[in-house]
Formats: structure tokens, C-alpha cells, sequence
């Protein structure tokens, strides 16, 4: 280090112990939100390809459905997540029409119109949706009718979360490639990643 | 592979913002080689706390599609 040859400069030890010489900055090891940011824009970046996408959307739903369904065991209140849902359902259906209805007017692709998410179950009819109601009625509120809807559009979210997996592994392997090189660096400093 | 290369490495596949790793490989060149083995030895244990933790994270998921 050559900083210590002029008095009227500062070193590049003092410069460092200020933190704002180079070693300083280099030496700044990334604290737990830096991490965390990493780690967020990393998911940001998965989340671009559309099929995991597509799984994560589907993973959330089944999420979601469960705790509705299980909520729907309790009688009275469980009905009012299980309506709501059902609820939710019939708006997005109904903005969605209306929506693509605006967009053909105008000569727009209405292909490009999306239904929104809160459909938690978007792959089941809204006739077979609200149609298990009526069970509810008839045992007094104590089916979890919830769980009927959520059963079928699980059919077609499984192979959309498999879908996501299989898409994971992939771009996984792809990543192992580049894992072997930093093994090999890793190695360097004694330090062993993976056995 | 030389130290230098190794911690070049290890600083292009880590976890930080892409400014901050241009800004880390910029001041490579000015390391001392005690300062390069500290990072390193810093960066390629941080490497594999992340990789055991993304490996726990894939298992979980099998597990769960399995049931």
C-alpha cells in the first residue's frame, strides 16, 4: 500500500478503517436484508418464466382453498369464507365478461383479457361452485362444501405445480453447471459446498 | 485456479445487488493476497450456508407433492 508515503493523503489502511476505500467496500459483507433483497429479486426473476409462474399461482390457490375448506368444517362462520369465495367468484366472472365485452367492442384481442385472481377457482364452473351450496342448506350448514370446488380445480392445479417442479429441476441442472466452477473455487478458500 | 480467480468466482455467483458485485470485482485488483483468502474464506462458507438452505427448500416441496 503506497498511502502511507504521503502524510497530507490518506493511507489506504485509514481510507479502509472509514470505510471508504476499496478493501472497505469489499470487505462489506452482505447483512440479512441484502440477502433477503437477493433473494426476492431472485423469486422476481424465477417468477418470469410461465410455467413457474403458473405453479406458483397454483400452489397459492391450493393454499388458500385448504384453509377455506377447513374453515368451512366450522358451521356458520366457516360459510361466510366459503360464500365469500363464491362471492369473489361471480365478480370476477361478471368483470371479466364485461371486460372482454368492452374489449371487443373497441375491435381489441380479447384473448389477452384475464380473469381476475381472487376466482379461486377458475377452472370450476360457477353453476357447480354455487350449485354445492345447496348441500349446505340441506345439512344444515355442517358439510364443508368448500372442499367439493376445491377438490376439482386441484385436478387441474396438480399438474400445473408438477408442471412448475419439473420446470424447476431444469433450470436447477442448468444452474449446476455453474455450481461445479464455484465448488472448485470454493475449494480454494477450504471450504467444501457440497459432499 | 489461483486464489484471485476463485474469489472472482465466488463474487460473480454471490447474493448481492449487480452494482455492488461490479463495485467488489472492480476493487479485486487492489486486494492483498491475506484480504483475498479472508474473503474468500468468507464468501465460499456464505455459499454454502445458501445452498444447504435451497436444497432443505426442495426437499420440503417434494415431500409435500409425494403425500
Amino acid at each position: 500500500m503506497n498511502g502511507e508515503k504521503d502524510d497530507f493523503l490518506m493511507s489506504d489502511r485509514d481510507a479502509e478503517m472509514m470505510g471508504v476505500g476499496p478493501k472497505a467496500e469489499i470487505k462489506k459483507a452482505p447483512g440479512p436484508i441484502e440477502r433477503m433483497r437477493a433473494a426476492y429479486g431472485r423469486l422476481k426473476d424465477l417468477l418470469r418464466d410461465p410455467a413457474l409462474r403458473e405453479g406458483a399461482e397454483a400452489s397459492a390457490r391450493t393454499v388458500i382453498n385448504t384453509l377455506i375448506a377447513v374453515a368451512d368444517t366450522v358451521p356458520g362462520a366457516g360459510s361466510i369464507a366459503s360464500w365469500g369465495a363464491d362471492a369473489a367468484k361471480m365478480w370476477a366472472r361478471f368483470e371479466y365478461h364485461k371486460e372482454r365485452a368492452r374489449v371487443a367492442a373497441e375491435g381489441g384481442d380479447v384473448s389477452k383479457v384475464k380473469l381476475s385472481r381472487v376466482d379461486l377457482t377458475p377452472d370450476v364452473s360457477l353453476k357447480l361452485a354455487v350449485g354445492t351450496e345447496v348441500f349446505e342448506l340441506v345439512s344444515a350448514d355442517f358439510l364443508p362444501t368448500h372442499a367439493i370446488e376445491a377438490v376439482a380445480q386441484l385436478r387441474h392445479d396438480l399438474p400445473r405445480m408438477k408442471k412448475a417442479l419439473a420446470r424447476f429441476r431444469e433450470i436447477a441442472a442448468r444452474e449446476a453447471v455453474v455450481a461445479s466452477e464455484v465448488n472448485e473455487a470454493a475449494k480454494i478458500f477450504d471450504v467444501t459446498i457440497e459432499e | 485456479m489461483d486464489q484471485r480467480t476463485a474469489l472472482r468466482i465466488l463474487i460473480e455467483s454471490s447474493a448481492l445487488q449487480p452494482a455492488d458485485r461490479e463495485k467488489m470485482l472492480a476493487a479485486l485488483p487492489s486486494l492483498s493476497d491475506q484480504d483475498v483468502v479472508e474473503l474468500g474464506t468468507a464468501l465460499a462458507r456464505q455459499k454454502k450456508d445458501d445452498v444447504a438452505a435451497a436444497a432443505k427448500a426442495v426437499d420440503a416441496i417434494d415431500n409435500l407433492l409425494a403425500e
